[in-house]
């Protein structure tokens, strides 16, 4: 009988609960799963253990270096579901009001105390601190090289961005700086033609003119004509022949710090610091000093018999006559040995009679005989306080018109002036020589770094100081001059032009408040809170 | 899942769809970029969106696991879930790289994108496998059985080869309670054998009857023992010459040589079995290949989940 296999038999081939068997591909899958699973939520675990010291994991990158010391510790710049930037789109539905100022904001002024932009501005228009200033960019990253949509999202309307009732005072619309048709404007400076608003009368020209001679065929000024000690730091070199006419640059008397001064012994170097510091940053150049950059040619000599003697500078007419008398008065009673005899003469005085009377009034009148002739000296002579200065309230001489005569050289006091009438009484009460008013930032708006330029020639910029003959001129270079380079990089005949940064922040702060040197403004120098050490690097309350 | 011409139409409105996504949010992403000096980060609002939809994504993604185990459920056909799976997964990749503004951020963030591409790359290299695999599966194994069930098969075949050799060899042949075989079931065994018809072939159930015994069989027996048992039962692992399909070939005309013709079927039927062994042992290496990317895209995805929400709660937290 033939073997017919049965459906069982067939069937006990495969088992009938294959599917319930699971194989080692699943085994390991399943298992590595839960490991995974535990990994992650033990890795979360451990990080909640951890408390403040676990949250950087959560970081999503490290903060700027200056905030380094907080670097895991979120609740310092964070306030739990409230966004940094009042600005966020997620301000409604975290159920904040938008537009409101954000608790966060609180936190950095504990430390940063920055003024408002602009008194004008609206409130939902003011971004929040950290809306601009954006951290967790790294260590190295700037947190103040703000994009210029920062700037433009006000600035390319900004009368929708004020207060109802006030006014733009610049552009409307501003949305770059390198094209002209993006609306930055010329400089206020420039595109008012507005004066040099200095009161110190200065012909570049003549300076820059090699023998400081207005004639060319003058006499020129050399080297012997100043001071040993000085000779130097206007160029002398041992050996070269003292009649060698001096050629000043511009570096002569504008410096970054005082090192560039190249000060001789006991001029410079004898400076104030707070006047002329040792280690400025070197952005904006140091101020003019008479004592640093003029006193070697413009000594303020007195007394033609000793030309070496010279008065303070920074005197007025009453504090220098003071000065004077008193110079006078010790020189002739060292001079004349009767004024130190024993009162030999008169033993018992005589009542109502001042045995020293004809004496004193002796002296007086020779002292105001050669104090006269030094006030004239000074105030009318060629070299001396006219020779820079104005009188307060010579408003022929300090208008514009006045000094700028075209084809000529500037050539000091109009004798008709009030001033010259006003230097026959210099005794007058209330004669007032003007303060120089030399602006030390000429464009408060802006930044401006020399430093990062010292390698350019000057005339690339300052073209015109060459042939500058008026106080009234401003010098300073036109924004096409800075377009050439900061403006987007553009290739022309091979040659890469440009491409030096142009965005808003290159030149402007935002917190400038009204701090001349555009800085965080003084709030910010001047916290409300000091801390420790230990204070600092722990959450703010 | 086959991607092919043939079926390309049923991917077509994934494709476009992702396609048509990422283009959109490209725009999206380019333009927010426009006038700033940094890329979108996650907290815009391109880029919150793109997290978002991408989060979704991911959640949908590692759903097909429970819709692989609760088949029975039957929500949507699975080759529509496989569908959704790998295009909406790839178009997680550039709406999760936009979400980040193109930075890997802190410890967190950085593991998360690291999981999420290995969890893609894993998956794309799955997808790449199964292009191919699958067919090599069908031309070289036609002897193909449930993957899970290959050691019990090799068992059985090592078994009934056993029968089927001590029958010809003359030695008692016990069934597998130790008992003496029957008449029936003592005289005839149950082996796979692999048949084709055209193009098709495939592993059939065949019954073989115990032959009478073989004079002069011992070389058979000592060969069976020494090469085809260990082999069937053990595959691989035994280190069996007959693991090499061309050495097994001349082996087995070597054994024919020293047999009586009478005993020729029977080698014929071992031969068959140990073909049919090495066709499970390939079988198990595909196996292998066609699901181990699985022991890293699984596991990783659950870590990428867990820590997913983790995220999400600590954005919101410190926005």
């Amino acid at each position: 009988m033939a073997f017919q296999e049965s459906g069982k038999q067939r069937a006990t081939r495969i088992q009938l609960d294959y599917y319930k068997k699971s194989t080692y591909l699943d085994r390991t899958k399943s298992t590595l799963a839960m490991l995974c699973l535990i990994a992650a939520v033990g890795w979360m675990a451990l990080v909640y253990a951890q408390g403040e010291k676990g949250q950087a994991v959560f970081s999503r990158g490290q903060v700027t270096k200056f905030h380094a010391a907080w670097n895991d510790n979120c609740a310092v710049c964070h306030s739990d579901f409230e966004p940094i930037s009042k600005n966020s789109f997620s301000m409604k539905w975290l159920g904040h009001e938008a537009g409101k100022n954000l608790s966060g904001d609180a936190r950095c002024e504990s430390c940063h105390v920055a003024p408002v932009h602009h008194s004008s501005q609206k409130l939902e228009s003011t971004p929040s601190c950290g809306g601009c200033h954006r951290e967790h960019r790294g260590l190295d990253a700037s947190i103040v090289r703000l994009s210029d949509s920062d700037c433009t999202s006000c600035h390319a309307n900004m009368e929708q961005h004020l207060v109802s009732g006030s006014t733009a005072k610049y552009a409307n619309k501003i949305t770059s700086f390198a094209n002209p048709a993006d609306g930055h404007p010329e400089f206020k400076l420039l595109a008012g033609k507005m004066s040099d608003p200095g009161t110190v009368k200065f012909n570049h020209k003549l300076h820059l003119t090699k023998g400081l001679s207005r004639d060319p065929k003058g006499k020129p000024w050399t080297f012997s004509d100043i001071p040993e000690p000085e000779r130097e730091r206007f160029g002398y070199k041992k050996g070269m022949d003292l009649k060698t006419a001096i050629a000043l640059d511009c570096k002569a008397c504008h410096n970054l710090e005082s090192a560039d001064a190249n000060p001789s012994p006991g001029t410079f170097a004898n400076m104030p610091k707070a006047v002329h510091s040792e280690r400025a940053k070197g952005g904006v150049y140091q101020p003019i000093v008479y004592d640093v950059h003029c006193k070697a040619c413009h000594p303020l000599s007195f007394d033609d018999s000793k030309k070496e003697l010279s008065v303070p500078h920074r005197y007025q007419p009453e504090e220098l006559r003071s000065y004077l008398e008193g110079f006078y008065s010790r020189q002739l009673m060292s001079e004349n040995k009767d004024f130190s005899k024993p009162r030999e003469v008169f033993p018992v005085p005589v009542p109502g009679k001042n045995p020293l009377a004809p004496i004193v009034e002796s002296v007086k009148k020779q002292v105001e005989a050669k104090v006269s002739v030094a006030m004239n000296n000074l105030f009318l002579g060629k070299k001396t306080c006219g020779e820079c200065h104005f009188e307060k309230g010579d408003t022929k001489s300090m208008n514009p018109g006045f000094t700028r005569i075209p084809g000529q050289i500037q050539t000091g006091l109009d004798p008709d002036s009030k001033a010259f009438q006003w230097l026959k009484d210099s005794r007058a009460p209330g004669k007032e020589i003007v303060w120089p008013s030399i602006p030390s930032l000429w464009m408060p708006h802006a930044k401006f770094d020399h430093s990062a330029h010292r390698f350019m020639d000057c005339a690339s910029c300052h073209a015109d100081a060459a042939n500058s003959i008026s106080k009234n001129d401003i010098l300073l270079p036109g924004i096409e001059n800075c377009r050439s380079c900061h403006a987007p990089a553009k290739f022309m005949s091979g040659v890469a032009k440009a491409g030096v940064n142009h965005d808003c922040v290159e030149c402007h702060n935002y917190h400038h408040g009204d701090q001349p040197f555009m800085g965080v403004g003084a709030a910010a120098w001047d916290p409300k809170i000091l801390r420790t050490i230990d204070q600092m690097q722990k959450p703010i309350p | 899942m086959l991607i092919r011409k043939s079926n390309f139409a049923e991917h077509y409105p994934w494709v476009l769809a992702s396609i048509i996504v990422f283009a959109m949010a490209l725009i999206w992403f380019v333009f927010a970029s426009l006038g700033h000096s940094e890329w979108p980060s996650g907290s815009s609002l391109p880029g919150f969106t793109f997290g978002v939809m991408g989060g979704f994504i991911c959640l949908f993604e590692f759903l097909i696991w429970p819709r692989k185990k609760l088949r029975s459920w039957r929500i949507g056909k699975v080759s529509t879930w496989m569908r959704a799976h790998i295009w909406l997964g790839l178009l997680a990749v550039p709406l999760l790289v936009l979400h980040t503004g193109f930075r890997w951020g802190g410890p967190l963030s950085t593991t998360l994108m690291v999981l999420f591409l290995v969890v893609i790359a894993s998956g794309v290299w799955g997808l790449v496998l199964q292009q191919f695999l699958p067919d090599k599966l069908l031309k070289e194994v036609p002897s193909e059985t449930i993957f899970s069930q290959i050691d019990y098969v090799s068992d059985l075949m090592a078994s009934e080869a056993s029968r089927l050799v001590k029958s010809v060899c003359n030695i008692k042949v016990d069934n597998d309670d130790g008992g003496e075989l029957s008449d029936d079931e003592g005289r005839h065994l149950v082996v796979g054998a692999v048949r084709s018809t055209g193009a098709i072939q495939g592993r059939v159930v065949v019954t073989a009857s115990l032959q009478e015994s073989v004079p002069d069989s011992k070389p058979l027996y000592d060969f069976f023992n020494e090469h085809i048992y260990g082999f069937l039962k053990n595959g691989e692992e035994a280190r069996s010459p007959l693991a090499k399909s061309i050495r097994a070939t001349v082996l087995f005309n070597s054994l024919r040589m020293k047999l009586s013709p009478r005993a020729h079927e029977v080698v014929a039927v071992l031969e068959d079995l140990c073909n049919q062994r090495r066709q499970m042992i390939l079988q198990s290496k595909i196996q292998f290949w066609l699901h181990s990317w699985l022991w890293v895209h699984l596991p990783l995805s659950v870590a990428l989940i867990v820590l997913m929400f983790v995220h999400v709660f600590v954005a919101m937290k410190y926005w």
